[in-house]
Parts: structure tokens; C-alpha cells; sequence
């Protein structure tokens, strides 16, 4: 997807008219980066200051936090390496020998949204249920209570949800 | 391309595709049989490289969609029904799909415009490659960004008692007070702008980076204004990759599941949501199939969603060679 020719950013701006536009149009980028930057930004800070910074020295000594974390990891390793050994090479082949394929690559990276759910619920049939409640039994949710989204004892006893 | 030339040599760029079939034929009279005997074993060979791409495919994409078309039309005792479809596409199933329609609908064409505005700022702005690279990689992050933890940061922000709704609360303007709430549609919406506008920067960025200075300048040697130029020239080669990202955007809107479902705690009937309930095990006794129906229909969404966005590729393929 790479584009093949990179634009010569600079334009030639003759005095006058021109100069004012070009000055006008760089305020005007630098606002939107800027808003952009604070929107995606702020957040972040907010949920810092609303989970406190003291929480992060206590969470570590939480029980299941290292278990919970160490799985988490491992479980993006392997998904990351996996990847990388299917993709790499499928894409590098593809792009230098069977070109024709390359939409039909580009179309499959595009169902990666829409995938998940077929798996679930594929997996939702009666035979499956049992063993993926045993997966989920494995995953202990933290405690925080979703229906009054207050850090509590959890309502239900949760899971990790899927993404 | 004599029989013997090997095609696959050629350039990556080549607008004939290496190989083509029968290609030789015509030039180099000789057996055809033996030809085409070549001409496949070439193929198979070099379609060996595709191999294990395809069984992925095949076992993660195609083998659960096929279970899950052939369980939506199956009772609990594997006999053919229709009465799972019936129900998904009736009543609280139903309106499960409009509300993911219109969900995903807004949540694609809003940052599909504010996503390309900062697209467009960033490949022209003056920071040069590193804001460029910067903007990109934080993209790639926050694209990613989902579920739990984006939905615990929004609550932290324009929550009840967020840092933000406090600070406009302090203002003298409480959002609660007049009607927004962050747990319904509209909040649901603004907290998947989050990673949708990155998401959307990153698959538009090379259509604007193939926008050439040249026709711009071209079009400005002719007396066209800014606008002149988007009219004509930018926004109709643009106009094609827009419409596929936003596609893409839609993809993905559709089939987000856990953000809405932490922040609204299944109160808007969101399809995915209600394929969750399925999984979860909250469903009514013989009705379990209906899940799959309803995955059915999001195959189905996504599949004619899918279709537009290859067709506007190929257009849009065409400008960025």
C-alpha cells in the first residue's frame, strides 16, 4: 500500500497572495493537529488522574495481577510471532510473484474486523460452551462492577471479554 | 512471453500479471497439451507459497463462517429449520440490526471525515518526516486501542464524574443535566471515535501521499482556486479510497463488541452484543441456534459491505499506480 512516488512537499511560494494562503493553511493544520492531539491525549490523562498514580505501585501486589499479566503477554507474543511467521513471507511471495492475489490479500486483511464474531459464534454452539466456560474460568475479571462502574466487588461473577 | 520465459521474474510493478495463462500459446506453435500440462505445474508450484496463508484462511475464516451459515438453519437436534433466521430477523433481533446499522453507519462516515481532515494536516504539514512518523505510529497505537480500558478512560473523562464533565460542570454546564449521557448511543459513538479516526488516518494516508503535487500545480497554472481543485481534481481521485476506508470503518464499528458492551452493559440491543448474550449462555432453552443466525446476518452485512469496498478499490487502484 505503499505509495510508489513521495511529493515534493515544498511548494514554491511567490510574494504576496500566495505567502498569506500558505501562512493561513499552516495555522489551519496545526489547529486540527493540535485538537487531535488533545482529544486523544486528554483521556489518557483523565483515566491517570481518576485511577490515581498511587494505584499503580499497589496493583502489582494485587493477587492474580503478575498471573493475569504474565498470560496477557504470552497470549501477544504468541499471536504476534504467529503473525509474523504466516504474513511476512505470504505478503513478500504475493507482492513479488503472484500479483493477482494482492486484492484478494488486501480484502482478507479488511475481514480481520469482522471475523471475530463468526468465531464466537461459532464457538456459542451447546458442545463448545462447556470448554470455553473453563477457558473463561481461567481468566479472572479485576474487581470493578460494570453496572454501577464503580471499583467494587464485581455483581456477576465477570470474565475477560473478547474483543 | 515465450513458453519458456519465466514470468515470475518480472517487475513488481508490471501491469501484466506473470503468468498468464495461455499466454504463450498463440506465439510458439508446438503441442498445446504439453503447454498447458507447464503452464499448471507452474501455477501449482508457484501457488506452494500461498499454502500455508490459506489453510489459515481456510480453518479461521471460511470453516467457522460455514458452521455458522449451516447451524443458523439447524434445530438442537441438527435437523433443517428456518425458525432461527425467522427469529433473528424479527423483533429484538431485528432491531439489533438497525441499531448496529445506524451505530456503525455514524461511527464510520464521522471519522471518515474528521480521520481524513487529519490525515490531509499531517501529510501536509510542515514537521516533515518525523511529525509524519510520529503521527503514524501513534495512530497505529491508538487504533488498536479498545475494549475495557478504552471504555474505563471515557468514564474517567466525560463519565458522571469525569475530569471533563466536572470541569464543564464547574463552568456553570452540566452535560447530565441536559441529556447526554456517556452510556448510550450518542456516548457509545464518541468513545469509538477514539480509534476510529486513527484507524482512518492510517488506511487514507496513501491515497493522500498519491494526490501528486503536479496536478495540483497543473490545475493552479490553469487559474484553478483551492476549491477548483477539490472539486475537480482532488476529491474525485480521492473520492473512491474515501469511500473504501469508510467501508473499512464500518467493518469495524459493526463488529466492536467489548467497548459497548462494558459501557452500556447490553442496555442499546447492539447485534454483537446480543451474539455475546448467546455465548455467554443466556439464551432461551432451543433457541441456542439463533446466535448463529444472527451471525449469519453480520456475515451477510459485512459480505455486501465487503463487495462495495472492493469494487471502489479497484477504482481507486487505478490512481495510485
Amino acid at each position: 500500500m505503499a505509495s510508489l512516488t513521495r511529493a515534493a512537499p515544498e511548494e514554491i511560494a511567490p510574494p504576496g497572495r500566495q505567502r498569506t494562503v500558505f501562512r493561513g493553511a499552516t495555522i489551519w493544520r496545526w489547529t486540527v493537529i493540535i485538537v487531535a492531539a488533545v482529544y486523544f491525549l486528554l483521556p489518557l490523562w483523565a483515566a491517570l488522574r481518576f485511577a490515581g498514580i498511587s494505584a499503580f505501585g499497589s496493583v502489582i501486589s494485587e493477587p492474580g495481577f503478575t498471573s493475569s499479566l504474565a498470560l496477557s503477554v504470552r497470549l501477544a507474543v504468541i499471536n504476534t510471532l504467529i503473525t509474523i511467521a504466516l504474513m511476512l513471507p505470504t505478503t513478500v511471495y504475493v507482492h513479488l510473484r503472484l500479483q493477482k492475489l494482492r486484492r484478494l490479500m488486501e480484502g482478507s486483511r479488511s475481514c480481520r474486523s469482522s471475523s471475530p464474531r463468526w468465531c464466537l459464534s461459532w464457538a456459542c454452539s451447546p458442545s463448545h460452551r462447556a470448554s470455553s466456560r473453563a477457558r473463561r474460568g481461567c481468566l479472572r475479571w479485576p474487581t470493578w462492577c460494570w453496572p454501577c462502574r464503580s471499583p467494587t466487588a464485581p455483581s456477576t461473577p465477570g470474565c475477560a471479554r473478547p474483543t | 512471453m515465450g513458453p519458456s520465459g519465466e514470468g515470475a521474474s518480472r517487475a513488481p510493478g508490471s501491469l501484466a500479471g506473470p503468468g498468464v495463462p495461455g499466454s504463450g500459446a498463440g506465439a510458439a506453435p508446438g503441442p498445446p497439451a504439453r503447454l498447458t500440462a507447464t503452464h499448471l505445474l507452474r501455477g501449482l508450484r508457484r501457488a506452494l507459497g500461498v499454502i500455508p496463508f490459506g489453510l489459515y484462511v481456510a480453518f479461521f475464516l471460511l470453516a467457522p463462517m460455514v458452521a455458522v451459515a449451516i447451524g443458523a438453519f439447524q434445530d438442537n437436534n441438527g435437523n433443517f429449520t428456518r425458525s432461527n433466521v425467522h427469529a433473528a430477523t424479527h423483533g429484538i433481533y431485528l432491531h439489533g440490526f438497525w441499531q448496529s446499522i445506524l451505530l456503525s453507519v455514524i461511527s464510520a462516515v464521522l471519522p471518515g471525515i474528521l480521520g481524513l481532515i487529519l490525515a490531509y494536516a499531517i501529510v501536509r504539514a510542515e514537521g516533515g518526516n518525523l511529525l509524519r512518523q510520529i503521527a503514524i505510529t501513534a495512530a497505529g497505537v491508538f487504533a488498536n486501542f479498545g475494549g475495557v480500558p478504552l471504555a474505563f478512560i471515557f468514564i474517567a473523562t466525560i463519565g458522571s464524574s469525569g475530569l471533563v464533565s466536572q470541569w464543564l460542570t464547574s463552568l456553570g454546564f452540566d452535560p447530565y443535566n441536559h441529556g447526554f449521557t456517556l452510556y448510550s448511543l450518542l456516548g457509545v459513538v464518541i468513545v469509538y471515535l477514539y480509534f476510529q479516526i486513527p484507524l482512518m488516518v492510517l488506511v487514507i494516508l496513501p491515497a493522500l501521499e498519491g494526490l501528486r503535487p503536479a496536478w495540483r500545480e497543473a490545475a493552479e497554472n490553469l487559474g484553478a482556486r483551492s476549491w477548483d481543485y477539490w472539486r475537480y481534481v482532488g476529491g474525485p481521485v480521492l473520492l473512491p479510497s474515501f469511500l473504501g476506508c469508510v467501508l473499512l470503518l464500518f467493518g469495524s464499528a459493526l463488529s466492536a463488541y467489548a467497548t459497548a458492551e462494558a459501557l452500556t452493559n447490553g442496555t442499546i440491543p447492539l447485534t454483537a452484543i446480543q451474539i455475546g448474550s448467546f455465548l455467554n449462555g443466556n439464551v432461551i432453552a432451543g433457541q441456542e441456534n439463533t446466535g448463529k443466525a444472527l451471525g449469519l446476518g453480520m456475515v451477510v452485512i459485512i459480505a455486501v459491505a465487503m463487495l462495495v469496498y472492493v469494487a471502489m478499490q479497484r477504482r481507486a487502484a487505478k490512481w495510485l499506480r
